[in-house]
């Protein structure tokens, strides 16, 4: 498994496992937004680990999880969800995942080599 | 000979006139005769068992004082002179203002016919203190020039200028207070009560009352809780008024306890401009204490959340706060909003291919 590939799979990790657990207390709370929003985060941490294990391209797999990011910082801003736990520990998560498919688009020449 | 009273009586009986006055609580509050008013706080306590709901209202209004040559302020510990910023006293006193008494009219609309109770004030402070968080910064200690005195703390609360000091000489404590009192305008008593104050220090230090807080209040407004009442009406949800407020302009400050034994969808509260300060988790008895119908709500065994909730801004409310219980439709949409996003983000990027990745 190349570095690139360890990287996405971690960050998959990382962005799959908390937005289950929310996604799940959203539904159990009956609140649409929340659930919407750990829905999207899912399947963006999903999408990463998918990926990996299917062999697709790594780079296009590092724009969604930007997406994700900007989505939840919008509705935030927007007054759209609470700024809940739950909202607080998407967004660092997504914050975390986001960067570093950020990095790994900047600088895709290097690591892909 | 016209004096200088009955020119400033007539002239502030015209200010007073002239100047705007607001209230801003959405209780709609109409306030006869005008008296300026501003930055209302609205109090709230609301307390939904599922068919039945308390609802504790109260106002904080801000009644800023107009100085003159004879307004007199009186104070819990005597009659005190407004001290200037540079320190100098005005001139003494010549005729006592009294405020006149203001009255608020209230339109609060209600679904079913609500039972009107007395609430004490009591049950804001109950909860509030629930929510208090209080940090202090200690700062260095700081040596003061008087040996007997060392500065703990020192810091600002609203209009509180606070320093706590520890004190082993009665003397120097009152020396040293007095010097801060000068630092921020306020003139020292006079040395017949110095030495007064001396000998009570004296007594307070020997039965080791060795920290005395010195607190510096900037008077600018009087504050008054209005007595608060209680609604008590069957609802299927939790209810609060507030379209009611638009009637007026300009800013209003909501604060809400909300006491509820489930879980709830604040979403469509916070969509509205509302805050969530914090939630607390009490028992019956502590419910008790803050009121005893809002306990009443609630089983004897069981615990309830308080959620406190705060606006800030315009008063401007498109909808009152209606927060219903979820229903199995509510459930299903969740689910649905949960599982959609996954297909539509990972089938299409799936497919995608990408020939140079594939070719590496």
């Amino acid at each position: 498994m190349r570095k690139i590939d360890r990287i996405l799979l971690l960050s998959g990790l990382i962005q799959t496992m908390p937005s289950i657990i929310v996604g799940i207390a959203a539904i159990l709370k009956a609140n649409v937004v929340l659930s919407a929003l750990a829905g999207i985060a899912t399947a963006v941490g999903l999408l990463l680990i998918l990926t990996v294990l299917t062999k697709k391209d790594p780079i296009i797999a590092c724009y969604p999880p930007i997406a994700n990011f900007l989505i939840l910082i919008s509705c935030i801003a927007v007054n759209l969800c609470s700024a809940a736990s739950e909202i607080i520990l998407l967004t660092i998560v997504s914050f975390i995942v986001a960067s570093i498919g950020f990095i790994i688009i900047v600088l895709r020449e290097e690591i892909l080599k | 000979m016209i004096s200088t009273r009955h020119i400033l009586l007539p002239l502030l009986v015209l200010l007073l006139l002239l100047l705007p006055n607001r209230i801003l609580s959405d209780k709609l509050p109409i306030p006869i005769p005008p008296i300026p008013l501003e930055d209302n706080v609205q109090l709230a306590i609301i307390g939904w068992n599922g068919t039945h709901e308390v609802l504790i209202l109260s106002t904080i209004v801000k009644m800023h004082r107009l100085y003159t040559n004879g307004d007199v302020p009186n104070t819990p510990h005597g009659v005190e002179y407004p001290q200037t910023e540079g320190g100098v006293p005005p001139p003494p006193p010549s005729i006592p203002i009294r405020i006149p008494k203001v009255y608020l009219m209230e339109l609060i609309p209600f679904k079913s016919v609500p039972e009107a109770k007395r609430a004490s004030e009591r049950a804001f402070w109950v909860l509030g203190r629930y929510f208090i968080k209080f940090k202090f910064t200690p700062l260095p200690l700081e040596r003061s020039k008087y040996k007997g005195v060392d500065v703990i703390w020192e810091r600002k609360v609203g209009v509180h200028q606070i320093a706590l000091v520890e004190a082993h000489n009665s003397e120097d404590l009152i020396k040293w207070a007095t010097e801060y009192a000068k630092k921020y305008g306020v003139m020292p008593p006079s040395p017949t009560k110095l030495r007064k104050y001396v000998e009570i220090f004296e007594d307070y230090l020997e039965r080791g009352y060795k920290y005395t807080a010195i607190d510096i209040v900037e008077v600018k407004v009087y504050s008054m809780l209005v007595e608060p009442i209680k609604y008590i009406f069957r609802s299927s949800y939790i209810y609060y008024p507030l379209k009611v407020s638009n009637a007026y302009n300009g800013k209003a400050v909501v604060r809400i306890y909300l006491v509820v034994k489930d879980e709830l969808n604040l979403d469509p509260v916070i969509s509205m401009g509302f805050r969530e300060i914090g939630r607390v988790e009490l028992n019956y008895d502590e419910v008790y204490r803050v009121d005893k119908d809002l306990a009443n709500l609630f089983r004897k065994d069981g615990r309830v959340k308080v959620i406190l909730l705060e606006y800030r801004g315009d008063s401007k409310f498109d909808r009152d706060i209606e927060l219903r219980q979820p229903g199995i439709k509510d459930y299903f949409l969740s689910t649905i909003a949960y599982l959609i996003p996954i297909p539509l983000i990972i089938i299409p990027l799936i497919l995608y291919k990408r020939g140079k990745y594939e070719k590496n």
